[in-house]
């Protein structure tokens, strides 16, 4: 699984970050980017309450 | 330019819905008003308070995908009652790509990390106030408590002298409840400031005020009047906001002891609560204007008219989150601080701010009540509680 955060539609809620601190970074704005790579077996639930949790429907999973 | 009836345009007059307070002194929890309403398509209501009728979306989708289309729904001269002001209050009344480029200036100073560093005095000044009257029994948690805390913290991450914090106050509060003095309490809130931008600009600090005032746009120096004006726009977004959400969810809790446990044995559930509080009890009532005509969800919206987007109707959307408050929920993708480019810059501050305040009140004082004789008022359109008396077993 591969996480994709649309930078059009973030607005920096951060609500990812918090949840899944270890699946996205936070540039100097606040918004948020994948970590690269694949996401581990163990946190792929972790990856689909993140996206639930976007506000903006800014994060996809592949 | 300046809003233009309807009726004016030619217009036919809308399909009406039922009128609900939003706006100056409520008859009703403005709360318990919108949960009656139940969730329908967008309607038009007509106002008595103002120059013409507008339309209310409620629907959670609805209210989600107006406010990111920035291309159909403008936020300049959208304000509802609609009132001339001298100039916009920036970045709140901007359009991208400006908006943009204006809170570019903001956002790097109002992260969540930017904010954590303020946690522990956040504790410092909410233990001392609450200690304040914990021995009398009884306060008014809004006058005592939640309308004090907030400031406090506000003024010194702001950098405003800490003596004018009443007047600082006092000007926002009419700014933001009281239409027909608006543009005198704006005049005098940027006065104050400009004072503030201009010695800041001399000598930097380590605050927010500083950062605007020393702040760049397309690598020029910000130009006093827009400085002035964007310092301006923060401090009133953020004076009366907090306030609302702690009283809200404080009397959610003095009337609700089963919840009040959860939080009194596990304050864990702390960071879950405050989503949840933040959901139930969405203070703010985003407006916009509508460019080009555009159906929502069945309505005919015309160009020109405006729409007022209920946020605290949309987070109870039970075909969303079902009907009950829950602490632990997986999801809650609630839309308290706005979608799309207005997203509101103080929300990692006040989830913060609201879960320092939850935390250290059920330390401090873990079992209280509404005192049986409270008469609560309401205000409109951030939806306030003007005093929350409550008491506790000393």
């Amino acid at each position: 699984m591969l996480i994709k955060v649309d930078a059009g539609k973030c607005q920096g809620h951060g609500r990812c970050y918090a949840l899944a601190p270890g699946l996205f970074d936070l540039d100097e704005n606040g918004n948020a980017l994948a970590k690269d790579g694949a996401v581990p077996p163990d946190q792929v639930e972790l990856a689909e309450i993140a996206a639930s949790n976007c506000p903006e429907r800014a994060i996809t999973l592949e | 330019m300046g809003y233009q009836k309807r009726s004016e345009r030619g217009e036919e007059p809308a399909p009406k819905g039922k009128y609900i307070g939003f706006l100056g002194p409520l008859d009703q929890d403005p709360f318990a008003g919108i949960e009656a309403l139940g969730q329908r398509p967008p309607f038009w209501v007509d106002d008595p308070n103002d120059v013409d009728g507008y339309w209310v979306a409620t629907g959670f989708e609805d209210v989600r995908d107006i406010l990111q289309d920035t291309d159909t729904f403008s936020s300049i001269e959208a304000n509802i009652p609609f009132v001339m002001m001298p100039e916009p209050l920036l970045p709140t009344e901007s359009d991208p790509p400006f908006t943009q480029k204006l809170r570019s200036l903001l956002m790097p100073h109002m992260t969540a990390k930017k904010v954590g560093v303020l946690d522990p005095r956040m504790r410092e000044v909410c233990r001392g106030i609450i200690e304040g009257f914990k021995g009398d029994g009884k306060c008014d948690a809004v006058e005592q408590f939640s309308r004090v805390y907030p400031i406090t913290i506000f003024i010194e991450f702001f950098g405003l002298p800490a003596g004018q914090k009443e007047e600082f106050r006092r000007q926002a509060n009419i700014f933001l409840h009281f239409a027909d003095q608006r543009f005198d309490a704006w005049m005098k809130i940027r006065a104050i400031v400009e004072e503030q931008i201009i010695a800041k600009r001399a000598s930097p600090a380590d605050d927010l005020l500083s950062a605007i005032a020393t702040g760049r746009l397309d690598g020029e120096l910000i130009d006093i009047k827009t400085a002035v004006n964007l310092a301006s726009t923060v401090f009133v977004g953020g004076l009366d906001t907090l306030p609302s959400n702690i009283a809200w969810a404080l009397r959610f809790l003095a009337n609700n002891p089963q919840y009040r446990r959860e939080i009194i044995e596990n304050p864990g559930v702390v960071p879950g609560a405050v989503e949840e509080f933040l959901r139930l009890y969405s203070v703010a009532n985003p407006m916009r204007r509508i460019m080009r005509d555009v159906v929502v969800s069945g309505a005919n919206m015309l160009k020109g008219d405006r729409v007022l987007c209920s946020i605290a109707a949309a987070n109870r959307d039970n075909s969303v989150f079902g009907d009950k408050a829950v602490f632990d929920r997986k999801s809650n993708p609630h839309l308290a601080f706005a979608t799309g480019p207005h997203r509101c810059l103080g929300s990692h501050l006040t989830r913060h701010e609201l879960a320092v305040a939850l935390e250290i009140w059920h330390e401090l004082i873990p079992d209280y009540r509404v005192s049986p004789d409270a008469q609560i008022h309401y205000q409109g359109p951030i939806f306030a509680m003007e005093g929350l008396p409550l008491e506790w077993s000393v």
